[in-house]
């Protein structure tokens, strides 16, 4: 979208569980709305904008913005990769050194959790800010069985909520789900309420409805790439691109403070992409 | 545990392939040579084994059985004879050259060796152990590879109405992607073929009926879904009425409407194949019909119920879907079928938003299997969905330390649609007891 993109969401106040390094704990008040933005001029993120740079409609109504910045939040990492049957081989390896180089590219003060799924879900680490065990989960992965994808994903949207911080999953997937339990209705329903923004990789020929639907409801970004033996520099600019995405948060004023809030975001600059959630449930 | 449809035979329309007679004549018996070399592999095979007749008859080219099943028309109707005021009408398939006069006396006088007496007993008892043969040749001798031609244009016309052609080719698939190409046996036909003519009425002979329950079930099992397919539509023709065929034809439409075989039937369509798999909408209303035939001839069948109500919960009514499923989990005893209508009642529970119910059926079935993932997954996707963060983490929680190998866990939801026929192996050992001329060890 230009200029003014349908937008985003997010609600506040996410804090974290003994699940997470950083213990804390949860509320349920909604104090702030909280949106992750990825400004882009010609494929590039935009830099530098400020607070009355940016406009943002809670269900149409103008809203007052507290801050607009990034990297003012430490960064969680969830990858959520399909390690079903059909990744074996040299795709498999090839995930392994994309997850590699992305993990050389996580700072020090952010965390990384992975989840690796084929028909079983495995929370190989939950997050941490050691990033040993993620590794090890990665190399340790072996594929087999069928494809949960769905399952895996509200897996991953729940790790991401696990913990303070802004949280960005990575969901790498090279197929359609065959095995899950939940429905896609039903993750796609919490996809819409959290504040975990998916980034998806679609590998291969089979496509999953699913994962575009899950990267579109958090305002995320879908690759699709034919070949995986150039997967890590996609990888490690995901990352690179989140940390560029600005944190945009007002106090809603004059809307109500339950139910679906549609978003609109927009920048005051033309020929500009903006990229955020559609909306977000007030009152979970 | 092993994941549910990672791997199936699906079937597709076409109306090409390749024909019998197109296939190796080169070094074929003669009809009479062939006619008897038969009744002695029939005569000399111990059921449930892959022995020497077993690999003889295994070793038949499609044209060898073509010719086979042409001389059976003769053979089985001097049978039908006998036993009937005139013989049976069945599929009458033509030989590669017209029989002359003496051959088609001879095919009758070998029939004749089973008539001894007024009685059919003889006769039958040969018949059954046919069709073990031609059932253990199916299931236990190596396939003859014959790699269909994969077509350059759809074969059908999106409007055509009919669902499998004469000649039909199955595809593997793999996680949801379509693979390989290849021609159905033609040893279940041959099976069905002999067993028709079972006197008095083969519909109302026991044997006759769990060989047919037993053979779509070792298909079913083995996820060969379209030789099942092709199977089953003759099977519900010759044993009309049987509760347990029924119920596996719904099985059959319920898993063509699992995301998986949707998957490969979309994936054969971009390579423009049609495949018998239909929308799930369409796959879901055929599952349905079957299942409530099934209750109709027996309405004590619980596991039926079950599937019905999965069924109809899917169709997007549950409060008719949570009816048949409490009604089947009082009646259910087996652990897995307890475990698979309390996630149900729970998802239908949870749809009509009866949260508390929804997490009791979920936390019973947790407590069956304390090593699934499945009722993890929807406790959690409930308390998130209603705001409950902490309750979805612990849930998330409860998945982390759930055993990281896959063989330390256990979730029957994996194998639900192969459930339905997680006995097949009593089945068939039941089909065969009664044939076996050796103890077994």
């Amino acid at each position: 979208m230009t200029g003014r993109a349908p937008a985003s969401l997010s609600v506040l106040l996410v804090l974290g569980s003994p699940i997470g390094a950083r213990q804390a704990t949860f509320t349920a008040k909604t104090e702030a709305v909280r949106v992750d933005v990825l400004v882009t001029e010609n494929g590039r993120p935009v830099l530098g904008l400020k607070p009355t740079d940016f406009v943002v409609l809670d269900n149409g109504v103008p809203q007052q913005i507290d801050l607009a910045s990034f990297e003012q939040i430490p960064l969680n990492v969830v990858l959520t990769l399909d390690t079903s049957n059909s990744v074996a081989g040299e795709r498999l390896e090839h995930l392994r050194g994309a997850c590699k180089a992305l993990m050389d590219n996580v700072k020090k003060d952010e965390q990384a959790a992975v989840i690796t799924f084929s028909h079983v879900v495995r929370v190989g680490s939950a997050l941490t800010l050691e990033l040993a065990p993620v590794r090890a989960a990665i190399e340790t992965a072996e594929p087999s069985g069928g494809t949960a994808l769905v399952d895996a994903s509200f897996a991953g949207l729940m790790l991401g909520e696990s913990d303070v911080g802004r949280s960005l999953m990575i969901v790498f997937s090279d197929g359609v789900d065959t095995a899950s339990w939940l429905t896609p209705d039903g993750v796609l329903d919490i996809a819409r309420r959290s504040d975990v923004i998916a980034y998806g990789v679609s590998a291969g020929q089979t496509r999953s409805d699913f994962l575009p639907e899950l990267i579109d409801a958090t305002g995320g970004r879908l690759f699709r790439v034919e070949a995986t033996n150039d997967l890590g520099p996609t990888f490690v600019g995901i990352l690179e691109e989140f940390r560029l995405r600005y944190l945009v948060s007002y106090s809603p004023q004059g809307v109500s403070k339950d139910g679906w809030h549609k978003l609109d975001v927009r920048v005051k600059r033309r020929g500009v992409t903006v990229r955020a959630r559609p909306g977000y449930l007030a009152g979970f | 545990m092993r994941p549910w449809l990672p791997a199936a035979l699906i079937l597709l329309q076409t109306q090409t392939g390749l024909r019998a007679e197109g296939v190796a004549r080169a070094g074929a018996l003669e009809p009479i040579a062939r006619m008897k070399a038969w009744m002695s592999a029939v005569q000399q095979h111990e059921p449930g084994t892959a022995d020497a007749a077993a690999a003889a008859i295994a070793g038949w080219s499609p044209f060898e059985l073509h010719e086979l099943s042409a001389d059976l028309v003769i053979f089985l109707g001097r049978i039908d004879g006998a036993h009937l005021f005139k013989p049976r009408a069945r599929p009458a398939p033509r030989p590669s050259s017209p029989r002359p006069r003496p051959v088609v006396y001879a095919i009758r006088a070998l029939a004749e060796e089973l008539l001894p007496g007024t009685g059919p007993e003889v006769s039958n008892q040969f018949l059954k152990r046919a069709a073990l043969l031609h059932a253990d040749v199916a299931m236990l001798t190596p396939r003859m590879e014959i790699p269909a031609p994969l077509p350059e244009q759809p074969y059908y016309p999106k409007s055509t109405p009919n669902r499998a052609s004469s000649d039909p080719i199955v595809v593997d698939t793999d996680d949801g992607v379509a693979g390989d190409l290849e021609r159905p046996t033609l040893h279940w036909q041959l099976g069905r073929t002999v067993l028709s003519a079972i006197a008095p009425d083969p519909a109302r002979d026991e044997t006759v009926r769990l060989w047919y329950r037993a053979s779509v079930a070792y298909l079913e099992a083995q996820e060969r879904f379209g030789d099942c397919h092709l199977h089953l539509i003759p099977t519900l023709e010759a044993v009309p009425g049987d509760a347990r065929l029924l119920f596996y034809a719904g099985a059959l439409h319920e898993a063509y409407a699992s995301a998986s075989l949707q998957a490969a039937a979309d994936s054969m369509r971009s390579r423009g194949l049609r495949s018998v798999v239909r929308s799930v909408d369409n796959e879901l209303e055929e599952a349905e019909g079957f299942y409530r035939k099934a209750l109709a001839a027996d309405p004590g069948f619980a596991e039926a119920r079950l599937h019905l109500g999965r069924v109809l919960g899917l169709r997007g009514r549950h409060p008719e879907a949570a009816t048949e499923l409490r009604q089947a989990i009082t009646q259910l005893k087996d652990p897995q079928l307890v475990y698979y209508g309390e996630l149900f009642l729970g998802r239908e529970e949870a749809a009509v938003r009866h949260r508390l119910e929804a997490r009791e059926h979920f936390e019973r079935a947790a407590a069956l299997y304390p090593r699934a993932q499945s009722p993890q997954l929807a406790l959690g996707l409930l308390a998130r969905a209603h705001g409950d963060r902490p309750a979805a983490l612990q849930s998330l929680r409860n998945v982390v330390a759930l055993p990281p190998d896959e063989g330390d866990r256990e979730d029957p939801w994996w194998e639900y649609l192969l459930s339905h026929v997680r006995n097949v192996d009593a089945l068939l050992d039941e089909l065969r007891r009664p044939f076996a001329t050796r103890s077994k060890p």
